[in-house]
């Protein structure tokens, strides 16, 4: 189990066990909801991480590993590797107005719910709009690399474009 | 299959220019720059919440009605908390999160860059949507920062004020919890190799506890604005008796966030602290995991004490609520403990940060000595709504948060721009926050123990006249500070000294790279060993014998 489904799980754990301890405290149903809920959310999204880390092949950790790290006593960490290059850590995305235009339209749209429902449908409409631009600049960059999809439109003749390696280097890549 | 050449992946400042000035800033998804902008917005914010602040205070230098009505003064309080809370204090310490997380975990930039870049843009959306509602009919909400239903609902409080100040803090609520995904991702995915969690700077653990809080405690936000807006505009009856519903509903879930909140506010400032008193006092921090265990002991008790702001209910168990605000008070203090501990016997430099790091315990101290006392219901009976209890939250709030932040701002400010803040400047700029937040503040236990109550514009007691008088005459010395900081800030910015990368001889990654950073934020990283890899590194042989490739790119 890797330290960041342990932070996950005992979040999860502390929800779930002052949930139960406020309800025969209490017997009071909302309070006892959001502590349980606080238990619920993190734990999903723990288990969710761990399951992820099987997909991917780990073998996972030996269980009374698993549970000193769980108990806040993770083994003694090995050093990075030496010499990691600017280039290591991934390219960047391009700028782009969408995520602007995306939250236009979504206060242009909650506004809309005290000015009525033409501001509505025009909020809508701007978030539509800015979703389909954004997505449509992401499947570019992703399909033709950041530098050509800035400068130059595809050539008709240069046939299938095979996806570049999305994930060219060990350390993460930024997404979306 | 057939294939076409593609570019290789390729830093940015190599083959791109990006297109500079504003719509450099309207289009970028650079994170140190969403940073920047965060911090300016709520700084900008925080200005106009001070001089709010100094209207309420100009009110009640005196008795008897000044300055304006009563109706006014509501609108005016309402409002001051509102933009220092929500729209303030949770925002800059994520604009600081922002600039300063991927930095310190060794990464080009947070996981969803075009996500941060709408994260802000609702939130300055938001915020503007709030502060619309000073131009409406009616002008803007009156019904104090925590809008307690029934009061808020459309039955006592008619107006679209009201509305915007929920729709906008509803999508500053969105951009909360959308900031909160990237930057846990960001912490959890986009380390670099050997950068494990327990190596990771506190104030990156700071902001991790910080932003899980947010994202376990803004949506109750939502959904007690989402309930309280049907119930204003669409008929529902979810806090009105007469119809069935329950009043007692609201406080719940708003307090659920709302103390939390506290936390999500603090966090962050305590892992600046953690940051600046170690550089400082040149010393590791004294016991760095007791520190990380802190920061989760203080969030996750921060969620079973919501209802000791509702003690005066009577409608809730008061031994648990008691018991639970009390234990917070072990993890706060191994903090207080540590950074002591982290002090003893080093070698302490009194900078600006510095200072403001030992201004921050000092008032963090009083506020929650003082808290302690709130915990305990028969002194909350006695002094709920009292001046006692604005005086205590303001020494957390306002000085922990501000001392935190101007330490961080002192410290950072040369990673940020290249050049260093004015210490004379930065020194008179601490002093005069010291004297004029103390005798702001510190009068209001007084008057508050006295019986003064929270939330009027007028009082006809005499005895309370100096007191108040002496609280107003340190916040306007608290806003001469702010002007300090302000004209620091516009002078060293065009000609303060250049900082070169690492002016303090600081701990974490940050302090490897240039200042201001690069795009993709590093041109080298060094080997990760220990919590301070800056320090490691800047002691290295091959450092020390100049081999190494950030001082030499061509071997790197």
């Amino acid at each position: 189990m890797t330290d960041e489904a342990g932070v996950l799980l005992r979040v999860s754990i502390f929800g779930f066990v002052i949930g139960i301890v406020y309800w025969f405290l209490t017997y009071e149903w909302l309070g006892t909801v959001c502590l349980l809920t606080l238990g619920a959310g993190p734990g999903v999204a723990g288990l969710i991480l761990i399951q992820e880390q099987r997909a991917r092949g780990g073998a996972g950790e030996p269980r009374a590993e698993a549970l000193r790290r769980l108990a806040g006593i993770p083994p003694q960490d090995p050093p990075g590797p030496k010499d990691l290059a600017a280039e290591d850590l991934g390219v960047l995305p391009l700028p782009t107005i969408w995520p602007l235009a995306a939250s236009l339209g979504v206060a242009v749209l909650f506004t809309g719910l005290i000015y009525g429902l033409w501001l509505v449908i025009l909020g809508l409409g701007l978030l539509a709009y800015a979703t389909w631009g954004w997505l449509a600049a992401v499947n570019r960059e992703n399909r033709y690399g950041r530098i050509q999809a800035d400068t130059e439109a595809p050539s008709p003749q240069s046939g299938p474009v095979s996806d570049p390696d999305p994930h060219p280097s060990a350390a993460g890549q930024p997404e979306s | 299959m057939a294939t076409t050449e593609l570019p290789l992946p390729a830093l940015p400042e190599a083959h791109h220019e990006e297109p500079g000035g504003i719509v450099d800033y309207l289009t970028t998804v650079d994170h140190k720059k969403i940073g920047i902008l965060y911090i300016l917005t709520a700084f900008a914010i925080f200005l106009v919440g001070g001089l709010l602040a100094l209207v309420v205070r100009w009110e009640l230098a005196s008795p008897g009605l000044q300055a304006m009505g009563e109706n006014t003064y509501n609108q005016v309080f309402t409002m001051h908390g509102t933009l220092m809370i929500f729209l303030f204090a949770a925002q800059v310490t994520t604009g600081l999160g922002n600039y300063l997380v991927p930095l310190q975990i060794g990464a080009a930039d947070v996981a969803f860059p075009r996500a941060n870049a709408m994260s802000y843009w609702l939130y300055l959306f938001g915020s503007l949507i709030v502060f619309s509602s000073f131009f409406v009919a009616g002008g803007p909400a009156a019904v104090a920062w925590t809008a307690y239903a029934p009061l808020s609902t459309d039955q006592y409080f008619q107006g679209t004020g009201m509305d915007l100040w929920i729709i906008g803090l509803a999508v500053v609520g969105v951009a909360g919890i959308l900031g909160a995904v990237n930057l846990v991702t960001t912490i959890f995915r986009m380390r670099m190799p050997g950068m494990t969690m327990f190596r990771m700077p506190l104030f990156t653990w700071g902001v991790l506890v910080n932003q899980l809080l947010i994202l376990f405690a803004f949506p109750a936000l939502t959904v007690v604005f989402a309930l309280l807006f049907l119930e204003r505009n669409f008929g529902a009856q979810f806090f009105n008796p007469e119809a069935g519903g329950q009043p007692i509903l609201f406080q719940h879930i708003f307090w659920f966030f709302g103390h939390p909140e506290v936390y999500i506010i603090i966090l962050p400032i305590f892992g600046i602290i953690s940051e600046v008193i170690p550089v400082f006092s040149r010393k590791p921090l004294f016991g760095y995991r007791a520190m990380v265990f802190a920061f989760f002991g203080i969030a996750a008790l921060s969620f079973g004490v919501w209802a000791h702001h509702m003690f005066a209910t009577g409608l809730v168990y008061l031994p648990y609520f008691a018991i639970m605000s009390l234990l917070i008070a072990v993890p706060t203090g191994i903090k207080v403990f540590n950074w002591i501990g982290t002090m003893w016997r080093g070698a302490i430099t009194l900078s600006t940060a510095m200072l403001m790091s030992l201004g921050f315990i000092l008032v963090f101290l009083i506020g929650g000595i003082t808290g302690i006392f709130l915990a305990s219901p028969p002194i909350d009976f006695a002094v709920n709504d009292t001046y006692y209890v604005v005086a205590h939250f303001h020494y957390i709030m306002v000085g922990g948060l501000l001392y935190g932040m101007f330490a961080g701002f002192y410290f950072w400010f040369p990673k940020f721009t290249g050049r260093l803040l004015s210490e004379r400047l930065g020194k008179l700029h601490f002093w005069l926050f010291l004297v004029g937040f103390n005798i702001t503040f510190f009068f209001q236990f007084l008057v508050g123990l006295d019986g003064m109550p929270r939330r009027i514009a007028d009082y006809q007691i005499e005895r309370w006249a100096s007191a108040n008088l002496i609280s107003t005459v340190g916040a306007f010395l608290t806003g001469v500070s702010v002007l300090v900081f302000i004209w620091n800030f516009l002078v060293s910015i065009r000609r303060g000294q250049p900082a070169g990368d690492d002016p303090w001889g600081g701990n974490s990654l940050e302090w490897v790279t240039s200042s201001p950073p690069p795009s993709h934020n590093f041109h080298h990283l060094p080997e990760i060993h220990s919590e301070r890899p800056a320090f490691d590194y800047h002691h290295s042989p091959a450092f020390a014998a100049g081999t190494d490739p950030e001082r030499n790119p061509d071997r790197g």
